[in-house]
Parts: C-alpha cells; structure tokens; sequence
C-alpha cells in the first residue's frame, strides 16, 4: 500500500508540475505574441497558406453549393411539379365541363335554326326522365305551360326525328322514341323515293327497314326521311341513314339497318311539332 | 469505488478529435469567431471527464491549442491555455462530475466554460487593453448547453458496465 500511495502522489506531482509547465509556457507565447508581437510573421505565413488552401478548395466549394441547389431545387421542382399537376387535373375537369357546355349550346344553336326556318308550329321540350328498362325506349318531357303539345306529335332533334308523344298532361309529356320495338315510322329514301316503314330494334338505338325486296335501289349512305304518306306524318323529317344491308337469305327481303340521325341518347332539349299534319315541315332558306 | 469501462477505441478518440479540430481551426460551422463553438474544447473536456487511460495527455492537448491559435490567427497560446486549463478542471473534479445527475452537469460544464472565457479575457485585458468580450463569455456558456450531444456522440462508442 505505501507503494501504491508514493505511486498515486508521484503520478500526482507530474502531473501538476507538467500542468504548470504548461500554463507558464502558454503565458509566455500570450505575451510575446500580444507584447512583442514576435509570431507576426508565423501568422501571416499561415494565413496565406491558408488563402492558397481555400483557393484551390474554393471550385470544389462552388462544386458542393451547386450539388447542393442542385437537391434543393430538385426537391422545390418535385414539389412545384406535384402542385401543377393538382392544377392540371382540377383544369382538365374544368375543361371537360366546359367542353360538354359547349355541345350543349350548339345542339341549341342547331335547335333554334330549325326553330327559325321551320314552317310548323314548335315548342320547346326538355328530356326530364328517360327510361332504364332496354325494352321500353321512352322519355318523359317538360315543356311550357299553355304550350299545345298533345298526344301524337311528333319529337324533333336538331337532325332528326326523335319519336313521337304518348301522352300529354299538364306540363308532362311520355315520348316514345322511333328506336322503340313498338315503334314505327313510314320514310321515303330520298335519293330514290322508294318507300318503307322502319322500326326500332329496342335496346340497340338502331333502326330496322323491314319488307324492302332485294332488288330495290338502296344502297349504305342512303337518308331516309318521313313519307307524310296518309298525313300521320308530317313530310321530310329525317330519320335515319343506313348502315349496312343483308343480301336476302331464306325470305326474299333484304335486311336493312338504320342509324338514326336524331341523338337519342342526348338527354337535354327537343322540339315538339305542335299544329296542323299535311304541310311540308320545312322551308327552303331561300 | 470505481466505474469500469470498456476499453475505448484510439482511432474513435482520435476521429473526435480530428474532427473537433476541424470545426475551432478551420471554423465550418459558419458563425463568426466570437460565437462560434469551441467544439474542440467540448471535445477535449469530455474524454477528460471520462478520465484513466482515455484521458488526453498534457502536451498533446497544449499542441493542440497551438494549431487552433495559428490556424484562428489570434493570439498565440490563448487555446493552449484554455484547454490546458480544461484538462486540469477535468483532473480534478472528473469523479465528483460523474457522480452528478443530467442537470448538475449541463450547470457544471456552462459555468466552466463561461468562467474559462472570462480569465481568457482577463489575461488578455493584461497585456492589451482590450476589454473582456461579453458576448464571447455568453457564447461560451451557451454552447456548454450542447454537452449532452457531445455526450449521445461520443458515448455510444462505450458503456458503463458496472462498480468495482
């Protein structure tokens, strides 16, 4: 133990006599810089050393500044790209409600030009209700107060023939459409005035022209327009035009299929032909 | 009674230290000299603390401060001074420190290095008749606050594994 102790109080003497030392030589090196200012020139070697360092450091400095901006900027990019992406989805719905404006206010524009030259008494009527069921191809309209439509008038779109009225009560009309199965209309093809009756084919909004024998004039392209024949129908409303013709199989009639040129799957406004049946339906612009 | 430690890697002390010299001499850490940390001194006085054979030796930490003056370009021999004098604060009061909780030692190690600051001053304020900075003082205590991220830094390389 004695041993271990002048072991511990000599380590303890060094280490206070290297830590005088220390602060005496310290003190020193104080003074003579302060006082005497004797490391002068030490110190401005150093700094231009230093200097020189950084010189050549500096292009790698500039290197870690544009790495830098180079991630920060990435990351403003990214995030920038983010938010306009948010704008562009926001704009294309925008876009997509105005395109949808847009047809919507040419149907109109079409309306009101065959409103305009249209010798027939019309009304205006707006699809309300359309039918779910494939096998029943109605609608029900609005239309004016005090407006004279009426059980069998006939339903005109922009290009054509839509269908014709069922019924009629206060404001409210049932229309049944020309694509309906019960459906039929008596046209003339106008290219060759060869006449028919066209049905509907249901849920397909295609139309059929049935007893046509195979020999007839009538061709894919063909308009096809209302006869008037009889007076139930008011003459040259258009109908349809045909899509495509079957050579006679086992009967001796060609079958014929029609697309109607009425949009019947627009939903918005129609115009009813109220008045008197008999009279051409439209007026040449001249 | 005595802490036992693991054996601390030198090559972790010496990474410590090649690093804390790296911030006081060359000063990256972007502040201006009167407020910048000494992290160096913090670096020093922790390994001190630690104490036995990680404890750095008299002359090394005396060269040390020499690098840190010329490369600062103030006075030389101020931070051979400092950390001589942080070593000896070390010696003596290293068990009684260890011995403290969180909170005394944060106090310990901000009051040492604000009255550190101060006698720097003092000495300096005796040759040249600059005044004692304040706001070095301040900073110096300030930065003292860092110690417990000096200590989550550099005590994960060991651990206490219990009394002798």
């Amino acid at each position: 133990m004695p041993i271990a102790t002048d072991n511990v109080k000599r380590s303890e003497m060094q280490f206070y006599a290297k830590l005088f030392l220390c602060l005496g030589l310290a003190c020193c090196l104080i003074f003579f810089d302060l006082k005497k200012q004797s490391f002068s020139s030490i110190k401005q070697e150093i700094s231009h050393f230093e200097y020189l360092v950084f010189d050549t450091l500096l292009p790698s400095k500039d290197w870690v500044e544009q790495f830098s901006s180079y991630f920060y900027s990435k990351g403003k990019l990214t995030q920038e790209n983010k938010t306009l992406r948010q704008d562009q989805l926001l704009k294309d719905a925008r876009l997509q409600t105005l395109a949808s404006v847009e047809r919507r206010i040419e149907e109109l524009q079409e309306l009101l030009g065959l409103y305009r030259r249209g010798a027939f008494s019309m009304h205006a009527v707006t699809v309300i209700t359309v039918s779910d069921s494939p096998y029943d191809q109605t609608i029900k309209v609005r239309f004016e107060d005090g407006a004279p439509v009426k059980a069998g008038d006939y339903i005109i779109g922009a290009r054509g023939l839509v269908g014709q009225a069922l019924s009629a009560e206060g404001v409210v009309a049932a229309i049944r459409l020309i694509s309906d199965r019960r459906a039929s209309v008596h046209v003339q093809v106008l290219r060759t005035g060869f006449r028919g009756v066209v049905f509907g084919r249901g849920g397909h909004r295609s139309l059929e022209l049935k007893f046509v024998p195979e020999e007839t004039d009538i061709k894919v392209g063909d308009i096809l327009v209302t006869s008037g024949l009889g007076g139930r129908h008011p003459y040259g409303i258009p109908v349809g035009t045909v899509v495509s013709i079957d050579g006679a199989g086992a009967s001796s009639f060609s079958t014929i299929l029609l697309k109607p040129l009425a949009n019947l799957n627009a939903n918005e406004d129609f115009l009813a032909l109220t008045g008197a049946l008999g009279n051409d339906l439209f007026v040449p612009d001249n | 009674m005595a802490v036992l430690l693991q054996k601390v890697s030198n090559k972790t002390i010496a990474w410590s230290i090649a690093v804390g010299l790296l911030f006081s001499a060359v000063g990256l850490t972007g502040l201006s000299r009167p407020i910048a940390p000494d992290v160096l001194a913090l670096v020093i006085f922790y390994w001190a603390l630690i104490g036995g054979d990680v404890r750095p030796k008299m002359s090394i930490v005396f060269l040390l401060g020499l690098i840190v003056d010329f490369a600062e370009g103030g006075a030389i021999g101020i931070h051979s001074l400092k950390y001589v004098l942080l070593l000896a604060v070390a010696v003596q009061l290293g068990n009684r420190f260890q011995m403290s909780n969180r909170l005394q030692k944060i106090a310990f190690i901000v009051m040492t290095f604000a009255a550190l600051e101060a006698i720097l001053g003092g000495v300096v304020l005796m040759f040249i008749k600059t005044p004692i900075d304040i706001k070095s003082v301040i900073a110096a205590a300030m930065w003292g606050l860092t110690w417990p991220i000096v200590e989550a830094v550099l005590a994960k390389n060991y651990s206490r594994i219990g009394f002798k």
